[in-house]
């Protein structure tokens, strides 16, 4: 009890520190959350965001701008070369269209020149001799800007061809918007259900914010205990080594858990409902044997690491390198093979698996046995992590007590 | 004497294995990181690739003028889509897998389409190009029904005309610099390598202040100016975090060969500036009385990490969300200057955006100092 009593006693002088990590680490959790974003349930064409500059400010010009309106997210900003590059850069404009003046003029010119060639039996002859009318910003091979650019060309193709059958430039107009109307149906097969929900996102980000948290928070204390002035006075006391070592073991278990049971209340707080459900219970668990897999690495952190400084150091570059290679920041699709092939040898790609599996399912019963295998290979490879390092660490405090 | 300060603080920074490793060591290792994560990702996110697609036909519709539309779509010239005639089962079981970006039903001479619910960006434009593209093929056929079948000359000018595959659009230049915004990532670990020079800071405050280090003691005693020993202790911390983002930079730039956009000895210009800011504010830490090391320690670890994050370091694009909400944060947010200094070398043809940044930064390294030094300069110590 008395080394439990002084641990605490300990941690308490690195309250400050604990409370200015979890403060900003909470409010990292809270901005990784509101960055979610929604998943549509049915097919929807993608609307890219972009910005039109009409010179022309004709009839044609104003149809084009509202065929794009309709099927994209028109947006306003100045037509200045350095706001132009700050929104494409910031991808908010994927695409600038500008529009000349005498866009109008010259598509209907062209069309009745190509009309008049077909009034003489020339049909070699088509509208488009000089086809470079309008202008553009995009990014080079954006798929966003070929998918626009399609659009546009088409809308140019299909005026200029009522042209060439002879209809004037308001039939041409009218009837274009007409059949601009006609679209081929598209469905979305039902696929497994991949709903982005404020729990996944959370117990995403937890995992890049319980190791740092816990490791700064318990390592220095056991830094604390295994100082040799500190160690040798102890080994004096009448407690034993074994006993003061459970004690400590005990105390660090203690204190993981608080610092598990504060992140898991708030996931309560955000996430709400969700976190009632076996799929919610789940994932705290699965965030608790992260927690051991922390506590272990801090221990063994302890063990060799005597100056905090350096204990930041590593703590960090560990979290920061697991979330990156694992998928916690970036999304394992854009992961190459080799990338993710190599992160298994990092816990949090377990943590991860498990993670990526449970948004599949909305209930427990519906999980399948390749489900509970993930699951199980997760659970069981953190713990040996856990083990592990907690085995070095034992190892490395022998070798150092013996010599 | 300012030299041989300067000369004995950079021997003790060299040797702070701490320093070394997380101002040198540390960007080093997070660069490589952020390296293997994202030199793809730009690619897989908004490079247009072949649309793999499964047709099915499901009746003895006359395939010939949707076959010859869907070949001149997969021909070398257009390379838009992958096409595979298949089995309606065959065709559900490779969208499954994900094979295929979506399967496409002919039936009644109509075209429909079948996809597969996604997440990711590009699928979803893939899928919008595709249903797209047979859009345009049922408007065509309406253009077509728009002319009597025995004008044979009007309905070659009109297949004509829309097969022709014409691009009205020309493209402008919109910048010599670089536009991929995982170069956010870049510039934040810049910065942040900038903030972690605040490490170096705080052990020039230490060693400066009698009652934090036993060196700070001796330097009391010293029968050399105060300012002579300030000026030389600070100008040495500067040295190595200049130095390690010298490296950081080479690294990036020519080793993993990360276009970082912009005049290379301008980037580390600013890089050298903020480095400097790095510094004060380690100094500013550091100099505060009544707050222990380790404390200190933890303040300057978190609020570095803490302003790389909100500069871009964890989640790209913050800062933007930053800068219509707060933007007076964004100005005062050291590191969200270095980025918008790194930024501007990359993208503007100007400079005026860049000084202006510079301007911001050597206005808060003033401030910074001028609050250090009152608190390190000329003290008395009570007689014990």
């Amino acid at each position: 009890m008395q080394v439990f009593k002084t641990y605490f006693k300990v941690a308490k002088k690195h309250l400050g520190a604990f409370f200015i990590y979890s403060f900003i680490f909470l409010v990292l959790l809270n901005l990784f959350v509101s960055q979610k974003t929604d998943n549509p349930e049915n097919f929807k064409t993608s609307k890219i965001k972009v910005s039109v500059f009409d010179h022309d400010h004709s009839n044609l010009s104003s149809s084009l701008i509202s065929f794009i309106d309709e099927n994209h997210e028109i947006v306003k900003m100045d037509e200045d070369i350095d706001t132009i590059r700050d929104k494409m850069y910031i991808r908010d404009v994927e695409y600038v269209l500008i529009i000349p003046e005498g866009f109008e003029k010259n598509i209907i010119s062209s069309g009745n020149a190509a009309a008049s060639e077909l009034a003489q039996h020339n049909t070699d002859k088509s509208l488009n001799e000089n086809p470079y009318q309008l202008e553009s910003f995009k990014f080079p091979n954006s798929v966003s800007a070929i998918f626009i650019q399609s659009q546009i060309n088409k809308f140019i193709n299909i005026y200029s061809s009522y042209m060439i059958l002879g209809y004037d430039a308001d039939t041409a107009n009218t009837k274009t918007l007409e059949t601009l109307t006609l679209e081929a149906k598209a469905n979305i097969t039902a696929s497994q259900s991949e709903e982005i929900s404020v729990s996944h996102v959370y117990y995403t980000y937890i995992c890049y914010i319980l190791i740092s948290s816990i490791v700064l928070c318990i390592a220095p204390i056991i830094i604390v205990f295994n100082k040799d002035e500190i160690k040798r006075r102890t080994n004096l006391s009448c407690v034993s080594p074994f006993k003061k070592n459970l004690c400590i073991a005990f105390a660090s278990f203690f204190f993981m858990l608080i610092i598990l049971f504060l992140f898991v209340g708030i996931s309560f707080i955000m996430a709400g409902n969700e976190m009632t459900t076996g799929i919610g219970m789940v994932r705290i668990f699965n965030t608790f044997v992260n927690a051991v897999m922390c506590l272990s690495f801090a221990f063994l952190l302890a063990t060799f690491v005597t100056n905090e400084n350096l204990l930041g150091f590593i703590t960090n570059f560990f979290g920061l390198a697991s979330s990156f290679l694992c998928g916690i920041f970036v999304d394992r699709q854009f992961l190459g093979k080799t990338v993710l092939n190599f992160s298994k040898i990092l816990p949090a790609h377990w943590y991860m698996n498990i993670e990526l599996e449970l948004t599949k399912y909305e209930k427990l019963s519906e999980f399948t046995n390749s489900t509970v295998k993930t699951l199980t290979y997760g659970f069981v490879i953190q713990l040996l992590f856990a083990v592990a390092m907690f085995a070095a660490g034992m190892v490395i405090s022998k070798t150092k007590k013996s010599a | 004497m300012f030299l041989h300060v300067y000369k004995y603080r950079l021997k003790t920074i060299f040797r702070s294995r701490v320093d070394l490793f997380w101002i040198l060591l540390f960007p080093l290792l997070l660069g490589t990181c952020f390296y293997t994560a994202f030199h793809n990702i730009t690619k897989s996110l908004e490079e247009f690739n072949t649309i793999p697609v499964a047709i099915v036909c499901e009746d003895d519709a006359d395939l010939t003028f949707f076959k010859a539309y869907i070949d001149a779509l997969s021909s070398e010239e257009n390379n838009i889509l992958s096409a595979t005639y298949t089995t309606s089962d065959e065709a559900q079981s490779l969208l499954s897998d994900k094979k295929i970006t979506g399967i496409i039903t002919f039936k009644d001479s109509i075209p429909s389409l079948t996809f597969l619910n996604t997440d990711s960006t590009n699928t979803s434009v893939s899928q919008s190009i595709l249903k797209e593209l047979m859009d345009s093929y049922i408007q065509s056929l309406d253009i077509l029904s728009n002319v009597e079948p025995e004008d044979t000359e009007s309905l070659m000018a009109v297949i004509a005309n829309l097969g022709q595959n014409a691009d009205y659009i020309i493209e402008r230049k919109l910048t010599d610099g670089n536009t991929d915004y995982m170069l956010d990532y870049y510039f934040s670990l810049i910065a942040m390598t900038c903030l972690f020079g605040s490490y170096s800071g705080h052990s020039c405050a230490n060693f400066l202040k009698a009652n934090l280090s036993a060196q700070g003691m001796r330097k009391c005693l010293s029968s050399t100016k105060r300012l002579t020993l300030i000026l030389g202790d600070f100008f040495a911390s500067c040295t190595f975090p200049v130095i390690s983002n010298i490296i950081l930079i080479i690294y990036l730039n020519y080793i993993l060969k990360i276009n970082l956009g912009g005049n290379v000895l301008l980037i580390i210009l600013t890089a050298a500036i903020g480095s400097i800011i790095g510094v004060c504010i380690g100094l500013f830490i550091g100099a505060i009385p009544g707050i222990k090391d380790s404390l200190k320690n933890g303040i300057m670890t978190a609020s570095s990490l803490f302003l790389s994050f909100l500069s871009g370091l964890m989640v790209g694009g913050i800062k933007y969300k930053i800068e219509k909400v707060v933007p007076i944060v964004n100005k005062l947010n050291p590191a969200t200057v270095i980025t918008d200094a790194l930024y501007s070398l990359n993208i503007y043809d100007t400079h005026d955006q860049f000084f202006t940044c510079i301007a911001i930064l050597a206005v808060t390294i003033v401030i910074l100092c001028t609050l250090s030094y009152l608190m390190i300069r000329r003290e008395s110590y009570a007689s014990i």
